[in-house]
């Protein structure tokens, strides 16, 4: 409809057609390179299999461009599919948990089975994505698989199969270029095996749609609404999760982490023109095929001049400016958004100052104990005053991120009433992360001066790209969260061009990446300590702002607030916040997550004792976190970030839990 | 739990192997006393914490055992020659050696390599540090590891033993000039897979690369800046005339051997005509040492003999 309706502009359609003749004179171009054009059919079919161009071509080219179609599809079906259950376009197959779960079982594999890792590579990411999901889906059991329980539990399980896998990878060091080319989805084949284990699937995918199209449908009207009709709700959910599990379970079983296809395909289909259900599915299959293909082929021609850069990573690349700009032709609607009711603290004051305590219980514990060489020992006072010097300066360090993720973290769920909202989320602490990447690999030596400007450069790039682009909408929260993920795709997918290099610097920089305060000195935690203090003292100013803003747009504008000026204003010091805890813990974001959700379980309902309450929650958790990461593989240490996600996930899927009964 | 204790006790036994040793060496350490080393006190044996494993490798074959070093285990598997003594105590991860170990272990000096610059200013604290170390693949990787492993024998005080292992590599060197040199006018490939669809595929300024380059034979893709450039498998069949070195990879154990299951790689030229040869493991940020080691498989893979006669 949109495409008659403005034949004028350049609509996705005509966009999606034309990569998709580019992508096919390219393939042309590159087979007439290898053999004439009157030998395709029969190579195709019976190739001379003493000849290596014919070898090459039936056993190499074809499958590449096949696998290409094949994933992409698999992916746009599978991600419309998600779309539609979870309720939400920014879903996609890996929100619940399945490429994290395989790339975990790929790193601890190689790492302590490797002989497995040679055999059986596919096998085992398919078990791995498959565990991962069947967690994801016990855990939002009790809630009947709602929503929001699903992506919530799906968010907490990548969190920390990634937590875990950066442990992993830390600990077996350089022998990573393996597991970081299948991370960033490279289609390079050399068989038929992949496109034989997938091509039945993705059949089965096509063929069991259709049966769900109907039900699936009305699953975009809420959920009384589709029960009304007489819907078993519950088993279409679980129908069509399963299917469009197993699709992305199977795609990155055989290519690896394919990132943005499963987003973009289903998004595209919809600013295409697609509107009805089975539509979108054909047409997201359709794009999601072509999208891969285009973006694999224009891969291969840019081979000729610099190293091949593997197709998952660019499509995150290629994806996300097109998402950018079809999103701008989307209306903006301000949904209002049901708040989640919690008890609430009859004794605000006490509570703070109980948690509070328990705060300084915490410092006091991880200072004075310790293994050491002979076995564990606790401190005395003037022998823990020697060892202050390697343990105190992370400790605060520590202490200070966790502080500043609370805050930011807080803001970003209050703003935006979206308990699924992080810091992570809004692109800040991945673009911390390339600055970094950036400089270490660029710059021929790097201070922690340095390192600090090119932190706070790249969140302040990635800020500056959400907040110019959010402009238009008046940073409404939807909005803002999409071009948050769009923005933080595009970057992880260079992070994972960059990590796929190679090269030995890269190695070095994991360790920030994880979360380690390890190295930090005396007058680094004095500047964190001062930071966080300082953010703490301004945060108090905004409680007004956050405790009217969750209401809609619409009441507060009739309370007098500027709708632009206090979501950019909040925006800005959540953004400032959560890159200095970035730099001071790398982009492992789920203290920004966990902590407010934590402080308005025990009961902090306004803004500021929420925040002051979740900051102090924060600050316990990176404690917590960093004495375990020292003394728990003693000599071995564990990066804070790393320990925190690990014992943060658990802790956030119990409360969910709880809030069951 | 049950490995945390294990750790423990583990811990404690090296503690004590570690005393014994000390005992050892200090009978051991008179010869390098001559040296002399300006801060050690007199009669002790050099305390050196090595937190890099090239590094590592070039100080035993200096004929220093260093007393502390990251995951000595991996140092088994990624550099096996020259293993480490049993003595030697895990001081934690690569990126990360433990502070408070380091400490207990009070080493004279601690060499790294510039990736633990961010731990320098905690590093200085328990001993100096001899930071610049760096065995890691560039231009010249040869005459950096020279350069660099003369510089580590001179901060020790051992200049003698320094040279000697730069006379020992270069004489593995000329051997290899010599029974290599038949091969002269043939193209070599320098691979290593990463899992069954990619290899690394080294150039001139990896370890290897620089060794093969150092003795006289060509490289057969010559155009790769870094250590190495990964490649998808079906590209090396386009290498017609190479000989290919496959180095065994100690991630994917096995994988080289198994690449012959698969028909596309059956028909690259190198695999048809028998000229594929399948190396160990060597680091390749290893220095001098591995360049030896290298050097020796090679022989052995090319010309059967690893000529460890004399």
């Amino acid at each position: 409809m949109i495409a008659t309706r403005d034949k004028l502009r350049i609509g996705p359609a005509s966009v999606i057609a034309l990569l998709f003749a580019a992508a096919l004179l390219s393939a042309a171009l590159r087979l007439s390179e290898l053999l004439p054009v009157q030998d395709w059919w029969q190579v195709a079919i019976n190739p001379d299999l003493n000849s290596y161009q014919q070898v090459l071509v039936h056993d190499s080219v074809l499958p590449r461009l096949l696998i290409a179609l094949v994933v992409g599809a698999a992916l746009g079906l599978s991600g419309t599919i998600f779309q539609q259950v979870l309720r939400t376009p920014l879903a996609d197959p890996s929100t619940l948990g399945v490429s994290g779960g395989a790339y975990l079982a790929l790193a601890m594999v190689t790492l302590w089975v490797p002989a497995l890792a040679v055999s059986a590579r596919e096998l085992v990411a398919l078990a791995g994505g498959l565990v991962a999901f069947a967690l994801v889906f016990l855990i939002a059991w009790p809630h009947r698989l709602s929503p929001v329980a699903l992506i919530l539990a799906g968010l907490v399980v990548t969190f920390v199969c990634g937590a875990v896998s950066a442990a992993v990878s830390l600990s077996y060091n350089m022998g990573m270029s393996g597991l970081f080319v299948w991370a960033s989805g490279s289609l390079t084949q050399n068989d038929w095996s992949a496109i034989v284990r997938l091509s039945p699937c993705v059949l089965f995918g096509l063929i069991a749609a259709p049966f769900l199209t109907r039900p699936l449908a009305l699953l975009s009207l809420n959920d009384d609404g589709a029960r009304s009709l007489g819907l078993p709700l519950f088993y279409v959910r679980l129908m069509s999760i399963l299917l469009a599990v197993l699709l992305a379970a199977f795609t990155v079983s055989a290519v690896g982490v394919i990132g943005f296809v499963g987003f973009a395909a289903p998004f595209l289909a919809r600013a295409a023109g697609a509107r009805q259900l089975p539509h979108r599915m054909l047409a997201s299959m359709v794009i999601g095929a072509i999208l891969l293909l285009a973006a694999d082929e224009g891969l291969q021609q840019a081979a000729r001049f610099i190293r091949e850069i593997p197709a998952g990573a660019a499509t995150g690349l290629l994806g996300a400016p097109l998402i950018a700009i079809f999103l701008r032709r989307m209306p903006v609607v301000e949904t209002p958004t049901s708040s989640i009711i919690e008890r609430r603290a009859r004794h605000p004051v006490l509570y703070l100052a109980a948690t509070a305590g328990a705060f300084l219980a915490l410092i006091w514990i991880s200072l004075s104990v310790g293994p050491s060489l002979d076995g564990w020992h606790f401190a005395s006072v003037s022998e823990a005053q020697l060892l202050l010097i390697w343990r105190l300066p992370r400790l605060a360090a520590a202490a200070a991120a966790g502080i500043l993720f609370a805050l930011s973290g807080t803001i970003v769920q209050r703003m935006t009433s979206n308990p699924m909202a992080s810091p992570e989320v809004i692109g800040v602490s991945t673009g911390a992360a390339l600055g970094i990447l950036l400089l270490v690999l660029l710059a021929p030596t790097f201070t922690p001066l340095s390192q600090l400007g090119a932190a706070t450069a790249g969140s302040i790039l990635s800020l500056i790209i959400v907040l110019v682009t959010g402009h238009r909408s008046r940073y409404n929260p939807d909005h803002v969260l999409l071009f948050g993920i769009a923005v933080n795709t595009a970057f992880a997918a260079l992070i994972a061009v960059l990590l796929g290099t190679g090269l030995p610097k890269v190695f070095g920089v994991l360790q920030w990446m994880a979360g380690s305060t390890y190295s930090t000195t005396p007058l680094q935690a004095m500047i964190a300590v001062a930071v966080a203090a300082t953010m703490l003292l301004i945060a108090p100013f905004f409680g007004r702002w956050l405790d009217v803003l969750p209401l809609g747009a619409a009441p507060s504008k009739s309370l007098g607030l500027r709708l632009s000026f206090s979501r950019g204003t909040l925006l800005l010091f959540s953004a400032i916040s959560a890159a200095a805890a970035t730099l001071l813990i790398g982009p492992m974001s789920f203290v920004g997550l966990m902590a407010p959700h934590i402080a308005r379980t025990l009961g902090f309902q306004r803004a500021l004792t929420h925040m002051l309450a979740a900051a102090l929650v924060g600050g316990a958790i990176t404690i917590c976190a960093d004495f375990i990461g020292r003394v728990a593989l003693f000599p071995n240490q564990l990066p804070v970030g790393v320990v925190s996600t690990v014992i943060g996930g658990p802790y956030f899927l119990w409360l969910m839990r709880k809030q069951v009964h | 739990m049950v490995t945390i204790n294990k750790m423990h006790l583990d811990v404690r036994i090296r503690r004590r192997t570690l005393l014994a040793s000390l005992a050892a060496s200090f009978a051991s350490g008179c010869s390098l006393q001559a040296a002399g080393l300006p801060q050690a006190p007199k009669g002790e044996a050099h305390r050196i914490a090595a937190l890099d494993w090239g590094i590592a490798a070039t100080l035993v074959a200096l004929g220093i055992v260093p007393i502390g070093v990251p995951a000595p285990a991996w140092y088994a598997r990624y550099v096996v020659d020259p293993s480490l003594p049993s003595s030697v105590v895990d001081v934690g991860l690569l990126f990360t050696p433990n502070f408070e170990l380091l400490q207990a272990l009070a080493p004279q000096l601690i060499v790294a390599t510039p990736a633990l610059q961010q731990a320098a200013p905690m590093l200085q604290r328990i001993a100096p540090v001899y930071g610049n170390l760096l065995f890691q693949p560039s231009p010249d990787v040869l005459d950096i590891a020279r350069r660099g492993t003369l510089a580590l024998a001179d901060k020790i005080g051992i200049r003698t033993a320094g040279e000697r292992l730069i006379e020992e590599t270069h004489r593995e060197l000329s051997i290899s000039n010599a029974k290599l040199s038949s091969q002269r006018d043939r193209a070599f490939l320098l691979a290593s897979p990463l899992d069954n669809r990619h290899v690394s595929l080294f150039g001139p300024n990896s370890l290897y690369g620089a060794v093969l380059q150092e003795i006289g034979l060509t490289l057969a893709e010559p155009n790769i800046a870094g250590e190495f450039n990964i490649v998808g498998l079906e590209r090396l069949g386009a290498y017609g005339n190479a000989e290919m070195i496959l180095l065994e990879s100690p991630v994917v154990p096995g994988m080289a051997a198994r690449l012959t299951e698969n028909r596309l790689w059956r028909t690259f030229p190198f695999v048809c005509k028998g000229r594929l040869h399948i190396l160990p493991a060597t680091l390749g940020s290893g220095g001098l040492p591995a360049a030896s080691r290298f050097l020796r498989l090679l022989r052995l893979a090319l010309s059967g003999d690893d000529g460890r006669t004399q």
